[in-house]
């Protein structure tokens, strides 16, 4: 794309030049880092769009007028132009365009080179992306730059990744605005990660205030592959296929220490055998479910074994070709991956194909495409939820259950209400299906010199189609259904949007050069929902899993709503000698998402830039100092999701929520109600962003550092705001709440050194983020994160955004004396109905009580600083990358162990062998039979998050040029990898990474599926 | 050129049309739910909301935990929790020990159904009488509506007036400055009632003035009832007598000639019906956002025994219960089952009067059998109640002896006549006679712990009931502590939400 409109300029910049006497002119290119023949390099001759390219040895041959301009270029090379004197044999060397300042960066509709940026941009390469193997482009950028935290919601296959870009900018929706090819999109699970050729993240408000009212949570633009000019043909055959197995498990009682535990002597006379302590002990022998002859004695059930799949496998092939002429190019790509979840059932596919073509319709005209079509199925398991999830009743059933009777019934648990982790996965038939085509056609029109005029329309189509079968089947009195059930919905997206930019390029007298950018934008989408169910199907056989299969019972819904934005953007760039830069944007937003006192919205940004190193005092630093570039931006960006209707309060009508039975014969009647309120003054959150940045570069450009601090007010944040009972809603009402504020540095640094046949490189990125509640507007704490009858977050002014809450334990009472001696300064007793293995509680207000009063910041979920760095060498033929990433100082609300350190009806963790069982015996896991309270929220549940992850290694070895040749290819690599190959952490739990159930619902472990250790092997192949 | 020009031009103006529009494009009226502001204009609108209002009633169980007899009876000495291990609705379990704590899931969920209920109420009283009459809806019927709502707002009230004391008095929609309400005093909570049962009830129909497809609506005797009902737990004798006195004159209830009637399918909305919670069959599983709040009961499934009934074995009747029945008393196999294998810390005894036995369920979990709020029995036991304490022993004696000769059946070698046994002749005999009816006969109906609070003598009872309780039982039963079990605590996450909301007193 760059290259692309590079070309463009310069062919109607130099449209008019003549020239006269030919010559035939030849050469070879090679490149500048490992001195290869360079196939397919574009040769123009300057001022004109005639020209060749490079063949398969880099050799070329052209004829041109004497005294000609030819001008060399190549994706991810710098550009070289060469008059034509004397020599007819050109030995020309291309180099990469490593820390090349002249570098062009995709900013909001336009470049710029990177020079003259004036805002906090961050850039990713498509090849940084490719090294992560993983399904999805946000998963890949994890760790890989500075200010963006990427957090894996789960390690479920498909399921979608947390990303936040300079920390948590609201405690509404704080994900970024994607733009693919400038189509706007909020999520890109379409994307194939091999499609990506440039991606980068705007940071600032410089950068993002061009978005306006969808830019506060950060931008991240991606541009896909494209065509060249050449006519040679690129064809790239990627393919890895690798396995997946857990990397940790937790340490359950087995069968022999869970029945001592619960009281099970050999020796005791009461019972002949363990089965019959069994059968006794937990009043089995009338349970209609439990055969009457199971011998419990041979079964010692590792049921983390069972529900975790061993070597699940992960594969993914790509294939992609790009070539085209002087007036077309094209670049086109296949795709398929599919991944084995790591829990038994789960899993994920998805093809992908992808059509990007151009074409210069005439010297000012170009018009062109970029069409993405994705398929991806997938099938879920239940995870992440404290009452029903896979893992959760995997550590909780007793080692003694076998998974499934000699009969082949899956048992019920024989200790309590627990369902078996297998009924949840072989009764229930979760499928979904998602057909989604994203797509732009655009017009570029260049009349005069340096003015553009841009018109493109680009749209985002989904189809989801979800299905469910339960059959009938009894387990136990809580796990059964008394007749099979079929569930079918349909779900359809569609969205358009419409921009149109015009854009003015000059410089004056050399020095002054100006870029105006004006614009409109139209977006419109939506989304209609129809679904169905019924039950009684005779055969359970999946050919007859279809509604008309199924004879009673049925029920149908359907639903739908639309959004609109219209929007006015402009933006000045004037840059003096390429050593003074400002910036200004101005951006105008009208949402239907608001009422009609506060549909639009205007943000504003400014920025300034200093390129030191052009100044006249500078130049005796030159020689040390390739680049020293320091920036100030500032602006204000809104945020809009809030849902489509917040700004008007809703009946809700029909039967859910409001029906009642009425008459004889009974039947449902409908009602209406509102579940929630509305606020009509509802207006739009904005986000006030400052940054200072520093750009250097040493060393002959071998050195480079980036630098920036930042502050983000997020002000008038809007927020579904829990309300008191008394208000008699459903559902929270949105409210403008308060302010919050997040600021921190972040740091990327990058050295690269060569040494002959070896070259190196090392680089990193450090981020900080300090998140703090500046106010609330007034308003009161905002409680989150339900967890059994706690919420376990709180909001509240002076704090990070949804910080733990909970008791402070103090120990456990010993014996009688220490209950009855834990008084206030009164000589009140604080716990005078604990018992001896109770915890005692931190009494923080000297009142004679535990209750809510006593409940402290127990720390957040927020980490203080992220980090990544990587290393990779290179020796001749082989090459080598090394990734870690981590996160450090955050707190997860470890809820794993309500259960495994919990009253003991469920299996427990081996720890709680050497919990309290008489005086003296334990301080800190207290006696499992005690009180409830035990289980209360409090610090025994808040374990440091922080990891250290081995997240990528990769050993690669490409065929020597000659021998590829030889068997017909013009490169092959070969590497084996591994992932998440190593993580150290404190955490005990199945996995650090947490994602983010909703909102302010963070850093809270519910049984999440935990992150895949993989090893793959794979390879690149180039014709 | 020219034609550049001509280019530009067409997609400028093309542009620019969308810009003239742009306040149409941007208006987007949502789709599906109609909005508020044109909401409330019409007689079906005021039907709707009106029934809406009654939807919390159904609630219970998932998110909105809630029966009368999770708190009337396992919390009094009539039951024990039940279910599959103490942990098993280990809140319950608590509350039954005086050992809940204001983080009690149940009394949160219970709370916050209460005023959506109330919310509902409210907008129905709020908004219908400025509806004209139309087709849907005369005058008569919107009177009615408006009357049927205060009715649900008075019951909804009494329900969390027992269980907490006073709440905040909420009537209308109230706007965020408003939100932390602080709690009201209990008398105003119950003036509140007084006040809207008594303006509903000359606009609400008789029983049999409804057509059938609108069976289940509140009508005069229940509102009567339940004001009666009300005046009886703050001592007003002559009041509840009073309301009594119109309830029976209205000649629309009796008593089921078999008392177990009261409890089966056939016998719903019957004679003895003065006010149900209506069920119906639920045949499909949850479907979008069903969650328990649809059709069906849980309290089927939940009560039937975990063994010969495949239940959940909740609501465990005690053998101090069983005890209270006088020999041969009809009204025990009626209400109770078993022995049948029981889990833990039990009898063996179960509740059978919404077990449903025999009945095939089609869903899992929910049932088709309608809740009895209040059966004409307890009008004749309240009317009994009240003329002892105002000194008319004869009219007392009398409904008492209805209630008995009842449960008879018939056999007239059983439940002799008052007075009969230990209990003397005098009004304090008579007192002990008529409390010690209420508890065998509304047994395991969620009344047993708000009479043994309303009379007084809650302390007593509980910890001699306790004392009596088997050992594995007792060494989970705190104290009943007096001036706090009485009534149960706000709820955490409601003080958290609302700091004006002060505690129960040695919470």
């Amino acid at each position: 794309m760059k290259s692309r409109l590079f070309l463009t300029t310069l062919l109607s910049l130099f449209a008019f030049a003549t020239f006269a006497q030919t010559i035939s002119v030849s050469g070879t290119v090679i490149s500048g880092d490992d001195k290869s023949p360079l196939p397919g390099v574009s040769i123009i001759k300057k001022g004109t769009s005639e020209g060749t390219s490079s063949d398969i040895d880099g050799k070329f041959t052209i004829s041109v007028n004497k005294g000609a301009t030819l001008v060399f270029s190549f994706v991810g090379y710098e550009t070289q132009e060469i008059a034509v004197n004397m020599d007819t044999y050109l030995n020309i060397t291309l180099n990469p365009q490593n820390l090349d300042i002249d570098e062009v960066v995709v900013i909001g509709y336009g470049t710029i080179k990177k020079s003259d940026l004036t805002g906090s941009v961050a850039s990713i390469s498509s090849n940084s992306i490719k090294e992560s193997r993983v399904a999805g482009i946000d998963q890949a950028i994890q760790g890989k730059a500075a200010g963006v935290t990427v957090i894996a919601n789960s390690g479920q296959p498909g399921s979608p990744v947390t990303v936040r870009v300079r920390g948590i900018g609201t405690v509404n929706n704080s994900d970024p605005l994607y733009v693919v090819d400038g189509v706007a999109l909020s999520n890109i699970a379409f994307l194939n990660p091999s499609d990506i050729k440039s991606m980068e993240i705007l940071k600032d408000a410089s950068a993002t205030a061009i978005y306006g009212s969808r830019g506060a949570n950060g931008v991240i633009l991606i541009t896909t592959i494209s065509g060249n000019k050449s006519s040679k043909i690129n064809t790239t055959f990627d393919f890895y296929t690798g396995i997946q197995n857990k990397w940790r498990t937790l340490d359950m009682m087995n069968r022999e220490q869970y029945a001592a535990f619960k009281g099970y002597d050999p020796n005791d006379a009461t019972y002949s055998s363990f089965s019959d302590w069994v059968y006794g002990n937990f009043n089995l022998v009338n349970n209609p479910y439990i055969p009457t002859d199971i011998n419990y004695e041979q079964y010692d059930t590792d049921w983390q074994e069972v529900v975790f799949r061993d070597n699940a496998q992960i594969s993914n092939f790509h294939f992609a070709a790009d070539g085209g002429n002087e007036t077309s190019s094209y670049a086109l790509s296949l795709g398929y991956f599919n991944q084995e979840g790591i829990i038994i059932a789960s899993n994920f596919k998805r093809l992908t194909f992808r059509v990007n073509t151009s074409h210069m319709l005439s010297k000012y005209i170009k018009v062109g495409e970029n069409l993405s079509f994705s398929n991806s199925r997938n099938r879920g398991v239940a995870t992440n939820n404290e009452n029903y999830s896979v893992l959760n009743s995997a550590i909780a059933f007793a080692p003694w259950d076998p998974v499934k009777y000699p009969n082949g019934r899956i048992t019920p648990s024989t200790t309590t209400n627990l369902i078996n982790p297998i009924s949840m996965i072989e009764n229930q038939n979760p499928k979904e299906e998602w057909n989604r085509l994203v797509g732009n056609f655009f017009v570029d029109i260049t009349p005069i010199k340096g003015l553009t005029f841009k018109s493109d329309v680009g749209t985002d189509i989904s189809y989801g189609d979800a299905r469910n079968f339960k059959p009938k089947y009894y387990i136990s009195a809580n796990d059964y259904m008394a007749n099979n059930f079929l569930e079918h919905s349909y779900q359809k997206y569609f969205s358009w949007q419409w921009e149109n930019t015009v854009t003015y390029k000059h410089t004056f007298k050399d020095k002054h050069d100006i870029t105006l950018l004006a614009g409109m934008t139209a977006q419109e989408g939506t989304w209609d929902f129809l679904g169905a169910s019924k039950t009684h199907i005779p055969n359970e056989s999946p050919n007859l899993w279809y509604l008309d299969a199924a004879t009673q019972n049925a029920t149908a819904g359907g639903r739908a709503w639309e959004w609109s934005m219209l929007s006015y953007l402009g933006r000045l760039h004037y840059s003096y000698a390429s050593r003074y830069m400002l910036t200004l944007t101005m951006r105008r937003d009208g949402s239907s998402r608001f009422g009609a006192n506060n549909k639009w919205g205007m943000f504003p940004s400014a920025a300034l830039g200093w390129n030191v190193h052009q100044e006249s005092f500078f130049a005796n630093l030159a020689d040390k100092i390739n680049t020293l570039k320091v920036t100030l931006s500032w602006g204000q960006i809104g945020n809009q999701e809030i849902g489509n209707y917040a700004f008007t309060t809703l009946i809700n009508g029909g039967t859910t929520f409001v029906g009642y039975v009425f008459g004889v014969p009974q039947a449902l009647i409908a009602g209406a109600a509102p579940l929630s309120n509305a606020n009509k003054d509802l207006k739009w959150e904005s986000t006030e962003q400052s940054n200072f940045g520093i750009d250097l570069a040493a060393l002959n450009n071998r050195l480079s550092l980036t630098a920036d601090y930042y502050i983000k007010d997020t002000k008038d944040m809007l927020v579904a705001v829990p309300v008191p009972g008394n208000v008699g809603l459903r559902y929270n009402p949105i409210v403008n709440a308060g302010s919050l504020r997040n600021k921190g540095f972040e740091f990327t640094a990058e050295f690269k050194q060569t040494h002959g046949d070896f070259s190196y490189s090392v680089g990193g990125n450090f981020t900080t983020v300090k998140n703090k509640v500046i106010s609330l507007g007034g308003g009161e704490d905002i409680y989150s994160a339900p967890f059994f009858g706690e919420f376990l977050t709180r909001t509240r002014k002076g704090d990070p955004i949804g910080s733990f809450y909970g008791y402070e334990i103090a120990g456990i009472f010993q014996d009688k004396y220490d209950v009855e001696e834990y008084v206030n300064s009164k000589g009140q007793q604080i716990q005078p109905t604990a018992n001896p293995g109770d915890f005692k509680f931190v009494n923080q207000n000297d009142d004679n009580k535990i209750d809510a009063n006593d409940k402290v910041n127990l720390g957040s979920p927020i980490p203080k600083f992220t980090y990544g760095f990587n290393a990779s060498l290179n020796y001749k033929s082989v090459d080598f990358q090394i990734f870690f990433q981590g996160v450090y100082g955050n707190k997860i609300f470890n809820g794993n162990k309500y259960f495994t350190e919990g009253d003991g009806y469920t299996n427990l963790s081996v720890d709680m062998l050497n919990a309290w069982s008489g005086k003296g015996t334990s301080n800190t896991l207290p006696n499992p039979a005690g009180s409830a309270n035990n289980r209360l929220a409090s610090s025994r549940y808040i374990e440091d998050g922080s990891y250290l992850r081995l997240k990528n290694v990769q050993l690669g070895y490409t065929l020597p040029d000659a021998t590829a040749k030889r068997i017909g290819l013009s490169r092959l690599r070969v590497y084996v990898a591994a992932t998440n190959l190593l993580t150290i952490t404190k955490y005990t739990g199945f996995d650090p990474e947490i994602g983010v159930t909703n909102g302010l619902d963070l850093g809270v472990d519910r049984g999440t599926y935990p992150q895949a250790r993989t090893f793959t092997i794979g390879a690149t192949v180039n014709i | 050129m020219r034609t550049r020009i001509q280019h530009i031009l067409v997609i400028v103006f093309a542009a620019l049309l969308i810009t003239a529009c742009s306040e149409d494009f941007l208006n987007k009226e949502p789709l599906v739910d109609n909005v508020i502001e044109n909401f409330y204009k019409t007689g079906s609108d005021a039907i709707y909301a009106t029934n809406a209002a009654y939807t919390p009633l159904q609630w219970e169980f998932n998110n909105t935990y809630f029966s009368e007899w999770m708190l009337g009876d396992i919390v009094s000495d009539d039951a024990l929790k039940g279910g599959n291990s103490t942990s098993d609705m280990g809140d319950l379990f608590l509350l039954e020990n005086f050992n809940g704590t204001p983080s009690n899931e149940i009394l949160l969920e219970f709370y916050r159904a209460q005023y959506q209920g109330i919310n509902r109420s409210n907008l129905a009283i709020n908004n219908i009488p400025a509806i004209p009459v139309d087709e849907d809806m005369d005058e008569s019927l919107k009177q009615r509506l408006i009357a049927e709502a205060k009715f649900l707002r008075a019951f909804y009230y009494f329900r969390l007036v027992k269980v907490f004391g006073g709440v905040p008095k909420v009537t209308r929609s109230l706007s965020p400055s408003e939100y932390a309400m602080p709690r009201a005093h209990k008398d105003t909570i119950y003036n509140l009632i007084y006040k809207d049962l008594l303006s509903a009830i000359p606009h609400l129909w008789k029983k049999y003035d409804y057509e059938p497809e609108d069976m289940g609506r509140v009508t005069k005797g229940a509102a009567q009832a339940l004001l009666m009902k009300a005046y009886l737990y703050n001592k007003r004798w002559d009041d509840a007598r009073a309301w009594g006195d119109s309830i029976i004159a209205s000649s629309v209830y009796g008593l089921n000639n078999s008392y177990a009637d009261n409890f089966t399918l056939a016998g719903e909305n019957g004679i003895e019906s003065v006010f149900e919670i209506q069920y119906m069959e639920e045949p499909t599983s949850d479907y979008g956002e069903g969650n328990g709040f649809t059709r069906g009961t849980f309290t089927v499934i939940l009560q039937r025994t975990r063994v010969s009934n495949l239940g959940w074995g909740f609501n465990h009747p005690t053998t101090d219960l069983i005890n209270e029945y006088e020999p041969s008393d009809p009204r025990k196999d009626a209400t109770i089952t078993g022995p049948d294998a029981d889990v833990y810390l039990g009898n063996g005894y179960h509740s059978k009067k919404y077990a449903l036995t025999g009945y095939q369920l089609a869903h899992p979990t929910r049932a088709p059998l309608n809740y009895k709020v209040i059966r004409y029995a307890d009008v004749l036991l309240m009317y009994a109640e009240a003329a002892c304490e105002i000194g008319d022993l004869g009219a007392a004696k009398l409904k008492l002896e209805e209630v008995r000769n009842r449960a008879r059946q018939g056999n007239n070698t059983i439940l002799p006549e008052f007075p009969y046994g230990s209990y003397t002749d005098d009004q304090a005999g008579l007192r002990q006679a008529i409390r010690h009816e209420r508890r065998v006969e509304l047994a395991m109906e969620g009344q047993r712990f708000f009479d043994l609070v309303r009379w007084g003598i809650a302390p007593q009872v509980m910890n001699a009931y306790a004392e009596n309780e088997s050992e594995a039982v007792k060494a989970h039963i705190q104290p009943f502590t007096e001036g706090k079990h009485e009534l149960f605590p706000i709820p955490e996450v409601e003080r958290n939400l609302n700091p004006n909301l002060d505690q129960n007193p040695n919470y």
